[in-house]
């Protein structure tokens, strides 16, 4: 199966039949998307700054609350972009910004999973360590660029 | 309207528009600044609302200071795009209803931010910070920032007065 048999096949879906003939499913999509990528924002960077050795230290339960927001508010935002994606697939496949976009996410992810295995329990100590320092900077920056690269996409559409 | 067309024909507007990535690079800066200013205020709001256990004032302050940056660059940003195609987007009714909003949710935030850091002191820290501010505000204030955000989404799909 060829990448032009699955975009004939997403754009031929009922969901994509459905988004692109409601002129109101994608203005609602696009909403949705950027809410929820605020939200997801802010409940990691009350985190990352934390880990980046700003303010007191965190009880764990406040790391739990923040971390299960943001992870709440990317389902939203992952299943809004798969929406985006299906209703008109010409325009992320091949893009720079988009797949630019997916590898932030991939990073970000990873940098997420160092939190969770390794730095989650510095948050409650007065002291963390350069690594968990840098990991909470580089959070905050990935996210910003996640944000950059995805209001590229519509410029570097073919 | 004579002004705003001046505005547009300034080199700073014509670079704006026409360098290849000015009118991209700017757009997603605004966004980055929004994505700041909105996420804190919603935890913060959410935080006054039902004050997160745990959590107090003083542990948000640096994510409202990100968040003041977040404000700073989506206005500068926001201008810079005004001044590039500021005879547009006078005339679209989701753009001056996007900007009652920021002003709005803008002024909300800040003050929040305020009953935030008064409550920030060693002494005083212990009360949760933001739950001083009035629920029915920090309702507001969420109801407000997504106005904004929704309503700056619109913009592209709304049609133009007169």
């Amino acid at each position: 199966m060829t990448t032009n048999h699955i975009v004939g096949w997403l754009l031929d879906s009922p969901v994509s039949r459905f988004i692109n003939s409601e002129p109101w499913a994608w203005p609602c999509l696009e909403i949705a998307h950027f809410f929820s990528l605020c939200v997801l924002f802010g409940s990691l960077a009350v985190v990352d700054l934390r880990l980046a050795g700003f303010g007191p230290p965190f009880a764990d339960r406040v790391g739990k609350v923040l971390v299960r927001t943001a992870l709440l508010a990317f389902g939203v935002n992952a299943l809004s972009g798969a929406l985006f994606f299906t209703a008109n697939a010409p325009k992320y496949i091949d893009n720079p910004a988009f797949e630019l976009k997916l590898a932030l996410i991939g990073l970000a992810g990873l940098n997420a999973a160092l939190y969770h295995w390794r730095f989650r329990p510095l948050l409650t100590e007065d002291r963390v360590t350069v690594l968990a320092q840098l990991s909470g900077v580089a959070s905050i920056l990935l996210w910003s660029s996640v944000i950059v690269c995805g209001r590229m996409i519509t410029f570097f559409a073919q | 309207m004579r002004a705003l067309e001046a505005l547009e024909a300034t080199a700073f507007a014509e670079w704006v528009n026409t360098a290849m990535l000015g009118f991209p690079l700017v757009i997603a800066l605004h966004s980055v600044g929004m994505a700041a200013i909105v996420g804190v205020s919603l935890i913060a709001s959410v935080h006054a609302i039902r004050p997160i256990d745990g959590l107090s004032g003083s542990q948000l302050l640096p994510a409202m200071s990100l968040a003041r940056a977040g404000l700073i660059l989506n206005a500068v940003t926001g201008i810079m795009l005004f001044v590039s195609r500021g005879s547009e987007y006078i005339l679209n009714p989701a753009f001056l209803l996007k900007l009652v909003l920021v002003l709005l949710g803008s002024i909300l935030s800040l003050v929040l931010f305020q009953t935030c850091a008064r409550s920030a002191s060693p002494v005083a820290d212990n009360n949760g910070g933001a739950a001083a501010f009035p629920r029915p505000l920090a309702i507001a204030n969420i109801l407000v920032w997504f106005g904004a955000v929704a309503t700056g989404r619109l913009i592209a799909y709304v049609q133009n007065i007169g």
